[in-house]
């Protein structure tokens, strides 16, 4: 296995300093994740009020009744998940965070294999879905070397072939 | 009677169709995305031009293969190939990785055969006892049992507790959207597409797998399993130690199998959370523990057996693939209900003969293909994984053959991929979406049942069991500070 040497960073801090900036990024995920949640389950709870209400017992038998009662439940785990945040100190972590996320290897790497598996997902049902496969499984695995030229044409040749053709044909499936 | 029904079943006819039912039920269960429920309803046509015991026999075979098989992807991919194997991800994958890939398969082989054979063997003998337990289960215990499924759901799957019950919380906030059961109202149905609400199939297609394949593939040197591939070893030993497990996970199992439509999807997580209670060594758990996985193969595959009281004697189904078994029974022209055993005298025993030889053929086929499966499914994550999201797409579609199950499948993909890494686990989110409608409509309908006397609706006794259960299992949660306390 070839190992990149230049894509190894050392880090020079003491670990308890890295521990410390690790959890103080947890924490700012955390909390930017309660605030959202937080924004969901108010959203959640006022909808489900002004669902209608039928019957002798209304509220409780209102379609918003389970609804209102899960936002109401979730308002309260978001704010636990955002004081317990706060006591780590989570806010002072943010722009390190999203400093860590822009720069990062792994960020860009998720962002290529999500960004071409979305065209595919979009694509599916305008282009002929064995023809989608075969350039879906050879993008992919051009992106992550799996290996030489004719290997990736035979990989995503059999892939595709198994994706659009074998499969649906056991199941009598019909296609996008 | 019982001779004349073993007669039947092991005809080389009934045997051939449970074999090819078997090879799709593990093609099925192996392919992440694909379902048993998806798989038997892709085969019910096939089933309707065959005589009825070999399209029974066909049906019974993919069901039982799908679940078995959702625990290998489960383990070696750490994607369940159905959702009745999202609690083997947690011990059978870190088993995979530390390179015991052959014994964890062994494992969850063996399991899955002998939860069959208990599961269905309980069901047997027990029939008439559970059955009249099953009429108790009202609207108002459905919605309790649905609450307790998520809720130790959320204990378990996470590191955190707080995190577990958001995602449950989340999950059934999904199962709200579209239309309501009772009144017909369309929630939170801003678009047309969402009157009919988010398919189950994408979500776990997308929460397990896409995000999955998402958090591994953008390391730039993806994981690969340890250890060499070979046949899967059956661990005796482990077996041996696990008898008391096994007997305790079968009859949970069993148990939430009668209760309708919750299924195997949360007894593999009661079971996990009754192993992990009585394991003496629990550090192990979430860490590659035998007893994780045997607890919840066991219980997903004996669920089948509970699963089949409330369809064939209350004509209700005990879970997803068991309404398909029952669509099927009628189009046959058997009706299930309690007259079911008097009218058709010995076929409740020809349907268990034909689980319990799709559970011999579960453990046969298992151990055979087992080196094929591990050596296909250890292949080099870069390659593996990409062919994983095609199929899953391919699932999703499959599920509803629109445009809009595929696209749902992506983003909850998405949504799985940031859920995973900041530590909130997918499966409590999975199993809030696929009972969230069950719950939302037992408990309308129970607080319809008692309008006039809701107290009577708290006094019933199940229920008072199953709340005492509930709130021991807030305050376990509480005291165990997981989560709550600063980590």
């Amino acid at each position: 296995m070839r190992i990149d040497l230049q894509s190894i960073r050392v880090d020079k801090r003491a670990p308890s300093e890295v521990k410390n900036k690790k959890n103080q990024e947890s924490a700012a995920g955390d909390f930017i994740i309660g605030l959202v949640l937080l924004a969901l389950s108010i959203f959640i709870t006022f909808e489900s009020m002004r669902m209608p209400q039928k019957g002798r017992w209304g509220f409780f038998m209102s379609p918003g009744f389970l609804p209102l009662i899960l936002g109401l439940i979730l308002l309260g785990l978001s704010i636990s998940l955002i004081i317990r945040s706060l006591a780590s100190n989570g806010p002072s972590g943010i722009v390190s965070l999203f400093r860590k996320i822009k720069e990062g290897v792994e960020s860009h790497r998720f962002l290529i294999i999500a960004g071409w598996t979305a065209i595919y997902v979009i694509l599916i049902g305008t282009i002929p879905f064995l023809l989608i496969n075969f350039i879906y499984f050879f993008g992919i695995f051009l992106y992550l070397k799996v290996g030489k030229l004719w290997e990736i044409l035979l990989l995503s040749v059999g892939a595709s072939l198994l994706v659009g053709f074998i499969t649906p044909w056991i199941f009598d499936m019909p296609l996008p | 009677m019982i001779p004349n029904m073993a007669l039947v079943v092991f005809s080389p006819s009934i045997i051939g169709m449970e074999l090819l039912g078997t090879m799709l039920g593990i093609f099925v269960g192996v392919t992440p995305g694909l379902t048993a429920v998806m798989g038997m309803s892709l085969m019910l046509g096939f089933a309707f031009r065959i005589p009825m015991e070999w399209g029974l026999a066909l049906l019974i075979a993919i069901y039982t293969g799908a679940i078995f098989s959702g625990g290998i992807t489960a383990t070696m991919m750490n994607i369940p190939g159905t959702p009745a194997a999202a609690a083997t991800c947690l011990d059978g994958f870190p088993l995979a990785k530390m390179g015991r890939a052959r014994e964890a398969i062994g494992a969850v082989t063996v399991a899955s055969g002998i939860g069959e054979l208990l599961g269905e063997l309980f069901t047997l003998i027990s029939l008439p006892f559970i059955f009249l337990i099953a009429l108790k289960f009202g609207d108002w215990e459905v919605f309790l049992a649905c609450l307790a499924g998520v809720l130790v759901c959320g204990s378990l799957a996470g590191k955190e507790v707080i995190k577990g019950w958001i995602s449950g919380v989340l999950g059934l906030l999904i199962a709200m959207v579209g239309m309501e059961e009772i009144w017909a109202y369309p929630r939170f149905a801003y678009h047309e597409v969402l009157i009919r609400g988010f398919n189950f199939v994408p979500a776990l297609i997308g929460l397990f797998g896409i995000s999955e394949v998402l958090v591994v593939l953008k390391e730039k040197v993806p994981y690969q399993l340890a250890g060499k591939p070979g046949r899967a070893i059956i661990p005796f030993g482990i077996l041996k130690k696990n008898v008391k497990n096994i007997i305790r996970s079968a009859f949970i199992g069993i148990g939430i199998g009668c209760i309708p439509g919750i299924g195997e999807s949360a007894s593999c997580w009661v079971s996990y959370d009754f192993a992990y209670r009585a394991s003496k060594k629990k550090e192990e758990f979430g860490k590659g523990s035998f007893e994780g996985v045997i607890a919840a193969e066991v219980a997903n595959n004996a669920t089948s057996g509970g699963a089949l009281i409330p369809t064939l004697v209350l004509g209700i189904p005990g879970s997803g693939p068991t309404a398909i078994l029952l669509a099927a029974l009628f189009i046959y022209g058997i009706r299930p209900g309690p007259m079911l055993m008097i009218e058709r005298p010995g076929f409740v025993t020809f349907i268990v003969l034909l689980f319990w030889l799709s559970a011999i053929m579960i453990i046969l086929a298992g151990l055979m293909l087992s080196s094929y499966v591990i050596r296909l499914l250890s292949i080099r994550r870069e390659i593996i994984l990409p062919i994983a999201t095609a199929m899953s797409i391919l699932g999703a579609w499959g599920s509803g053959f629109t445009h809009f199950d595929v696209i749902s499948a992506f983003a909850f993909g998405l949504v799985g991929y940031i859920m995973k890494v900041k530590g909130i686990p997918v499966a409590p989110m999975v199993l809030g979406i696929l009972i969230g409608n069950i719950a939302d409509t037992s408990l309308r309908r129970a607080l319809l049942t008692y309008m006039n006397d809701p107290l009577a609706m708290l006094a019933r006794p199940i229920g008072i069991g199953l709340m005492v259960l509930l709130f021991l299992m807030l305050f376990f949660s509480f005291k165990k500070k997981r989560g709550f306390g600063m980590s």
